[in-house]
This record gives C-alpha cells, sequence and structure tokens, in this order.
C-alpha cells in the first residue's frame, strides 16, 4: 500500500466520522415516521353510521324438504291501518294509509304538523303521532305496528329526509320505515 | 503491439483502482436498501390494512350520529352532476343518467349490477356459511346537496335487484352533543 501524506491522512481521519451514518439513520426514521403519519392521516377513515330503511316484499311460502324443514314467517304486514307520513316543504302529515289513497278526498282523517321557519318540528310530530297512534288503538282497535310508510316530496333535501327518518325510528313509536316514491 | 500494451496497462490500473476501492470499508451501501425497504413496509401496511374504501369518492354525507354497521355489502356514492346523477361503487364502476329520468330502461345497467352482486354475495354467503337476518344489503352514501329525486331511480332499481333493505350512511361526529338530534337545515 502507498504510503500516505500527512494531508492525506488528516483528511482521511476528519472524513471518517461515524456520526454522518448514525445521522443518516435517525434521518431514515423520522422519514418514516413522517411518511406513515402522513398516510395514516390521508387514509383513516372516519367512523360513519347508517340510518336503515326497508322495502316492502311480498310474502311466498317456499317449502324446503331439508330436514330442519325451515319456513319463513311474515313479522308485519303493510296494511290500510298502517301509519302513513307525508313530508313536503311546507308540513308534515300523518294519518292511515288509506287515508292518503283510497280516502284521499277525505278532510277529517288527516293531521298536519307545519314547518317553523321552513325547519320541521320533530318533537312536535313524535308527541303527536304517539297520542294519535295510542287514541287509534284504543278509540278504533287499531293494533300497534312498528312499520311507517313515509312519502317525501321529490324536492325534499336528502339531510333533512335522513335526519326525520332517524329520528322517527329512534323514537318508540317505529321501527321500520318504508320509503314510498314520493309525490313529483 | 504498442497499442496492445496501453491497453493492457489500462485495463491493469483500471482492476488495481477498483481492487483498492473494494479493500475500503463502505458505511452507506445500506441505507438505499434500507430506504427501499422501509419504504415498500409503511406502503404495503397501509393498503393491506388501513385503505379508506371512501378515498375517490366525492359524495359529502350528512353529519348525524347513528348506529354503525359492520355487515353492509354493497356500498354507492352517489352525487349530483351536470343535470345528472352518478353512482360510483365500491368497486369503482360508475353509473351515470340524466335528473329527467322517466323510462326504467336507463336504469337498466344498474339494477343488472346490483343483481349481480347480490348473487355474489349470497353465494359467498353460502360458502361460508353465514347470513345476518339484520344484514343491509345496500348502504347509500347521499351527498348532502342532492334532493329525494335523486334518490327515487336508486331506490326503484334497488326493488328491481330484489333487494329488500337497505340504509343511508352518516358521518358520525368525533364527540356527539345533545344539538346534534336537532335538525338545523330547511326543507326549502
Amino acid at each position: 500500500m502507498m504510503p500516505l501524506s500527512k494531508t492525506s491522512r488528516t483528511k482521511r481521519r476528519s472524513s471518517d466520522e461515524q456520526w454522518l451514518f448514525r445521522a443518516l439513520g435517525v434521518s431514515f426514521f423520522a422519514l418514516f415516521v413522517i411518511l406513515t403519519a402522513s398516510l395514516r392521516v390521508v387514509t383513516l377513515s372516519a367512523r360513519y353510521g347508517i340510518v336503515p330503511l326497508e322495502i316492502p316484499v311480498l310474502q311466498s311460502h317456499v317449502p324446503d324438504p331439508r330436514y330442519h324443514q325451515f319456513e319463513e314467517f311474515s313479522r308485519d304486514s303493510v296494511t290500510n291501518n298502517t301509519s302513513a307520513l307525508v313530508l313536503t316543504v311546507d308540513a308534515f302529515y300523518f294519518g292511515d294509509l288509506s287515508s292518503f289513497s283510497t280516502d284521499f278526498s277525505k278532510s277529517d282523517d288527516k293531521y298536519s304538523v307545519p314547518h317553523k321557519d321552513g325547519a320541521p318540528q320533530l318533537d312536535r310530530l313524535v308527541k303527536e303521532m304517539s297520542a294519535w297512534v295510542t287514541d287509534r288503538s284504543k278509540r278504533s282497535n287499531v293494533p300497534l305496528s312498528p312499520v311507517l310508510v313515509m312519502i317525501p316530496s321529490g324536492d325534499i333535501p336528502m339531510p333533512i329526509l335522513i335526519e326525520v327518518v332517524a329520528v322517527l325510528r329512534s323514537s318508540s313509536l317505529f321501527k321500520r320505515v318504508i320509503l314510498s316514491s314520493g309525490m313529483s | 503491439m504498442n497499442s496492445q500494451l496501453d491497453s493492457l496497462n489500462h485495463w491493469s490500473s483500471r482492476y488495481a483502482a477498483v481492487a483498492r476501492r473494494l479493500k475500503q470499508p463502505l458505511w452507506w451501501f445500506p441505507y438505499p436498501c434500507l430506504l427501499v425497504f422501509g419504504l415498500q413496509l409503511i406502503l404495503t401496511a397501509h393498503i393491506l390494512f388501513s385503505t379508506n374504501p371512501r378515498l375517490g369518492h366525492h359524495a359529502e354525507v350528512v353529519r348525524f350520529p347513528s348506529a354503525p354497521s359492520r355487515d353492509s355489502s354493497i356500498w354507492l356514492s352517489v352525487t349530483a352532476g351536470d343535470k345528472s346523477t352518478i353512482v360510483t361503487t365500491n368497486d369503482r364502476r360508475v353509473f351515470k343518467w340524466s335528473e329527467s329520468l322517466r323510462s326504467s330502461d336507463d336504469l337498466k345497467d344498474f339494477a343488472f349490477y346490483l343483481r349481480r352482486r347480490m348473487v355474489e354475495e349470497i353465494q359467498t354467503a353460502s360458502l361460508v356459511q353465514r347470513s345476518l337476518r339484520s344484514q343491509t344489503r345496500v348502504v347509500i352514501a347521499a351527498d348532502q346537496s342532492l334532493k329525494y329525486s335523486h334518490i327515487k331511480p336508486i331506490i326503484h332499481a334497488l326493488a328491481q335487484a330484489g333487494i329488500s333493505n337497505y340504509a343511508f350512511e352518516t358521518l358520525n361526529p368525533v364527540v356527539a352533543s345533545s344539538g346534534d338530534h336537532h335538525i338545523h337545515g330547511a326543507t326549502r
């Protein structure tokens, strides 16, 4: 090996710094931490929930010839006395389903809760529907049903509709909400 | 002859230089490998475990507390375009129709897609022998700017595909307050 001059020896000593590699290691570690945190922020999902709704189906008997002979039963049915709620930009209207179909021309079987400054009064709606359902059950012997048919008009904003459904489902009145085609 | 000697000397000196360099300890060589290994480790981990399926979808859902669901099978993002309704599915299929939709034939492709997805879900449930009564088949992430008239065709398509339960997605606030249960918006 060639003998090194004094200048070269000094150069080699000063360039052979071990702290450089430690700094590199720390830098890479910091880079990975920053990358991980950034990707986590971008890809982390928020917490989402759902407001369930249903589409009614016709009951049909399908025989099951196997050992358990499974049979499907209907839990609830949509009848003339099923509660119906119409949502327009002006008010809520509620009554029996028949009052909005076969008996549409009658005026004494529908009830309304007008919006206040354009905002739905849900607390009042739930109270009045609760009183109506209870009174109907006692007066006309109509069994309490957890099914509600909701008929929104087409220009109702979706956030309003979703929140109305969520509040009605969270009340003790209705557990199953059916959205109809609506009014145009 | 001289050129051959020059060439030999050239290659000898190159060889000596390489031999001298290889005798020197090199401390930098693991770092590029470390960098590549670290990057691919982080990216793979994020792709496998933490990818947000809502990335790339533009529907801004209503902020409202509701019960979470872990069993939804078909997720649809619904937004309004230029006089049209755009539906993007969780497997990146895009369906688009006009706001003035009058015929159900325009929804034929969408209904066919929903039916196909349902068949796949039923086959999967049969194979794993697991099916939940409370399972929500379709979750609709409806943008806040939409009106009910935008959603009606989707409900018709769900009925055509034989789907009887669906749900609207809401964004749960980080800290729920009592005011979250009151409607602040107006119907107009």
